[in-house]
This record gives structure tokens, C-alpha cells and sequence, in this order.
């Protein structure tokens, strides 16, 4: 069961096994701390600040012990003088704010260009170019065709540093999809 | 001048604090850092070792065991996947048998820019400093050993950065995480590594290669051309990416030969793949694939020719080298 949920996490499992496993996570059976070991495990490799530790146990122990504070405290930095400079300052602030916000956008963000190094040996075809890379930029998927992908990634890894059969199953290529222009 | 008008000038100074910090200007490597990439890259050629690496990326991990042995008779190393389809590699100096027990196949080919982790860098590797600032960063403990980290940092948007835990003592890659910003593509990295002498040859023997004297067996023919021989050129190429190689070669089960143009800025590596489209069949549209990790996928067609671009690079890097191939013209050369 253990690889099952792995492979839940992978999204490896059909509809139906994923089903069915997930309500054996939810009958509280020690699938569930299986799932909580695997995503620790992720998380670590990922070098994750915030680890998937069970947190919801801990919450709820915080809860019950917790005090409700129904009374609402007022603060001393509420006086007359001190919310008029606040005011002030925010007003400021907010102006500011739009005016950079302005500039950012008709300044900071023009498409960016990157130059494309001149390749001398090619005179005929060369011309200088600029790319743009506008965002979002115009992609658009290529419909797969796994087995001549396949060999081509199984090729390329002469040259990757991948592990020996990295790209060899082809359930991991997928077409990129991004927004158009 | 009063306080809110001290604040104002400050907010309005940001933008262009941001924008020198957009620019990347950064300054050449220091030697001690390259020196530490040069350990990198020597590090298989004078140690023996074993252990077991994972391959992180998508949420995908992938085991692999691997034995190095460096004597006599040269480098020879075993990998094998222990995760998922089974997959062992045996390579013995530039010779790579891969064999796949479920559908008892083996496929045999000869590689001379053979790269499996921890064996990442190529050699030379003295136009790196073109196209990354490579700078040390803090010491981290990896796998039980003491490592210190060397980040090489793009100089521009076209390529990832990549940043290496080298064992201090060895000198060994002990993990590798290719980065988009601060976002991790994908990571190498060893869970468990033993390095001496005391690794010997008999570590690196398979149950399967005798096994698969039965099998399908897959012999990938290369031919490496001279420099302009194939019938495709390239225009102008992103900054810092050069060719590697050129090539014609076969693929696993096929008739037909695909042309391959390799090439790399120092790390990164792009191959170029270029094959006749069938008969009857439409030309295909351009578009993209990807795959996990750091690699991306562009397909075009030039004329009755399918152009695949496949690397280590951002999504625009492959377009812009994929839609450097144009054909030769009879006037050339």
C-alpha cells in the first residue's frame, strides 16, 4: 500500500485507485502517516523551510488550550496627533506609490531585449537581431509524438547531466501551453 | 527637508535601485571559484566510488545506485535505476550498454560527452566565466560529508543557473540543482556515497549482461562530420552558445538517420535534431514540449523537414537556436 500512495502523489493512479485510496487515507489508518512521511521526504529534497511536519494535530491542541479574548484592546499609538501624521504620510505614500507604479510600467516594463550573439561565419544570413521577450509571451503546445521524443531526450543525454535514462518514459513530456499574446 | 518629503524621495528613488539591480552587471569569476569547477570536473578521472543519487523534479523522485571505478583499464561505471521501469547502464570507457529487462532490450552505443551525475562538467570548460559569474557561497554538510557550494550565476535571461555542493575532500559533485531564479528546476543529489580504493572492479558486474545475449539488442551508429558538412546552418546564435558537434546518426529501431548538431555554452547543452518528414504527411506546425526538470522541447519545420531543438534551457533559448536552422544554399561553401 505504501507504493500506492507514492504513486498517488505522483499522479500515477487511475481515477479509481485514486479514489479508493483516498478514502483509506480518510478512515485514519496508518496510510495517513505514510502520506505525511512521503511529503516530509518531498519537501526535505526540496529544501523546504516549511516541512510538511503534522501540524494540524498541533493546531488543534493550541486550540482547545488557547483563551478567547472577547474584550477589544485599544492601542496607545491610537492618539489624535499620532493618526493625523499617519494620514498624512499615507496620503503621501499612496501618490508616490501611483507614480512609481506609473513609471514601472512605462518604463521598467517594455519588452526586454536580448541581444543575440553575431555568428560570423553566416554573413549571408546575419543580421544583427534583438529577441522580445514580452510577458506574457505567444506559446503554443506541439501535439506529442512520444516514441521519436523519447529518443531524442534518450539521445540528448550524452550531452545533460541527467541521471542514465532521464526522459525515457514519455508520461512525462507534456505540451507547454501559455497564455497568447 | 521634513520627514514625509525625506520618505517620498526614497520611495521615488526605488524604481531605479531596482532597475541597476535588473541589470545583472556582474563582475568576472574569481579563480578560487573556478578552481573549485575545476576539481568538479577532474574528480571521476581520479576517485572510485558508490552510492546512491536522487533525481528531483516535478514532485518526481528517482533512485538510481551507481558504482565508479577508475584502474587499469580505464573508467567504467553502473547505474541502476531502482525506481519504476527497470534501467541498468554499464559503461566501459565510451561504450554505453543500456539495458531494459521488461522488454528485454539492450540498447549499445558509443558516447564521448557521456555526462551522468556526478560527472557534470564538461572538459574545458574555460568559456564558462562568458555566460555565468561563478562565486562560492556557504559550506553545507550533503550525504555526511562537508561540501562547499559554488553557484554559477547567468549573466542574462537565455540559460539557468546551477549551483554545486562539491565535497571538500574529493572534490566529488555531491548534489546539483539547476535554478530559475530561486525557483529549482531539478536536483541531483547523493543520499548515501562511499569513495577509495577499497571500490573494486567486481562491483561492477550484472547479472544481465549475460542474460541479454537473448535480447533485442539496439546498436546506435554515430558519424561525427566535419565542421559544414551536414546540409544545415546556423544563423545568429543566442550569446555564449557555440557548436559542440556535428553529427548523423540512427535511433533505436529506425531506418532513417537524423542529423544532430550539439551545442553548449560551457554547461548548458542544446541538441538540434533534424529528420525528413514522411511522405503524405502534412508539414507540421511549430509549437513546444516539455518534459521534467530543466528541459524544454521546440519543433518546427523548415521545408519537408522536421527541426527538434531539445536542452537544458529556457523555453525562448530553444526557439531562438531552433529557428537559427535554415538550409544550406548550393551557393554556400
Amino acid at each position: 500500500m505504501k507504493n500506492k500512495v507514492s504513486e498517488l502523489m505522483d499522479g500515477e493512479l487511475d481515477t479509481q485507485e485514486a479514489a479508493a485510496l483516498i478514502s483509506g487515507l480518510k478512515g485514519g489508518n496508518n496510510l495517513h502517516d505514510d502520506w505525511e512521511a512521503y511529503h516530509l521526504i518531498g519537501d526535505a529534497l526540496r529544501d523546504s523551510s516549511k516541512l510538511s511536519i503534522n501540524l494540524s494535530q498541533r493546531v488543534s491542541k493550541q486550540l482547545e488550550t488557547e483563551p478567547v479574548i472577547l474584550a477589544p484592546h485599544t492601542s496607545k499609538y491610537l492618539t489624535k496627533p499620532f493618526r493625523r501624521k499617519m494620514v498624512g504620510l499615507s496620503i503621501a505614500a499612496s501618490l508616490v506609490i501611483m507614480v512609481t507604479g506609473w513609471l514601472s510600467m512605462h518604463a521598467l516594463h517594455q519588452p526586454q531585449q536580448t541581444l543575440v550573439a553575431d555568428n560570423t561565419n553566416m554573413e549571408k544570413m546575419a543580421s544583427p537581431i534583438h529577441v522580445i521577450n514580452s510577458s506574457p509571451y505567444s506559446k503554443y503546445a506541439y501535439p506529442i509524438e512520444p516514441e521519436e521524443i523519447d529518443d531524442y531526450l534518450y539521445v540528448h543525454g550524452e550531452f545533460s547531466p541527467g541521471t542514465a535514462t532521464r526522459g525515457l518514459s514519455t508520461r512525462y513530456v507534456h505540451p507547454v501551453t501559455v497564455a497568447p499574446e | 527637508m521634513t520627514r514625509v518629503a525625506q520618505f517620498c524621495l526614497l520611495l521615488l528613488l526605488l524604481p531605479g535601485i531596482a532597475q541597476l539591480s535588473l541589470a545583472r552587471n556582474t563582475p568576472d569569476s574569481s579563480n578560487d571559484a573556478l578552481y573549485w569547477l575545476t576539481k568538479v570536473a577532474e574528480a571521476p578521472r581520479q576517485h572510485n566510488y558508490q552510492g546512491i543519487f536522487v533525481y528531483y523534479a516535478d514532485g518526481i523522485i528517482e533512485t538510481s545506485r551507481i558504482v565508479h571505478v577508475v584502474d587499469a583499464q580505464g573508467e567504467r561505471e553502473k547505474i541502476e535505476v531502482l525506481d519504476g521501469v527497470a534501467r541498468i547502464v554499464i559503461r566501459n570507457e565510451e561504450e554505453m550498454k543500456c539495458y531494459f529487462p521488461d522488454s528485454k532490450t539492450v540498447v549499445t552505443e558509443r558516447r564521448w560527452f557521456r555526462k551522468f551525475f556526478p560527472d557534470i562538467l564538461p572538459r574545458p570548460f574555460e568559456d564558462i566565466n562568458n555566460s555565468y559569474f561563478v562565486k562560492k557561497e556557504k559550506k553545507e554538510r550533503i550525504a555526511g560529508k562537508h561540501s562547499q557550494i559554488i553557484f554559477l550565476e547567468p549573466r542574462d535571461n537565455l540559460r539557468y543557473g546551477h549551483r554545486i555542493w562539491v565535497d571538500i575532500n574529493t572534490g566529488l559533485a555531491l548534489k546539483m540543482a539547476i535554478v530559475d531564479d530561486n525557483r529549482k528546476l531539478e536536483q541531483f543529489a547523493f543520499a548515501e556515497l562511499k569513495t577509495g580504493d577499497d571500490i573494486g572492479a567486481e562491483s561492477l558486474n550484472s547479472s544481465y549482461s549475460d542474460m541479454a545475449s537473448e535480447w533485442k539488442n539496439h546498436n546506435l551508429m554515430t558519424s561525427v562530420l566535419n565542421k559544414r558538412e551536414l546540409e544545415w546552418r546556423l544563423k545568429e546564435l543566442p550569446a555564449g552558445f557555440r557548436i559542440m558537434i556535428e553529427m548523423k546518426r540512427n535511433l533505436a529501431g529506425k531506418s532513417v538517420r537524423v542529423d544532430h548538431i550539439a551545442l553548449t555554452d560551457g554547461i548548458a547543452t542544446v541538441s538540434i535534431f533534424i529528420r525528413p518528414m514522411s511522405d503524405g504527411k502534412s508539414p507540421h506546425a511549430s509549437g513546444f514540449l516539455s518534459t521534467r526538470g530543466a528541459t524544454n522541447i521546440y519543433v518546427r519545420a523548415i521545408d519537408d523537414h522536421m527541426v527538434t531543438t531539445v536542452g537544458e534551457v529556457p523555453l525562448e533559448t530553444v526557439q531562438l537556436i531552433g529557428d537559427a536552422v535554415f538550409k544550406r544554399l548550393d551557393s554556400d561553401d
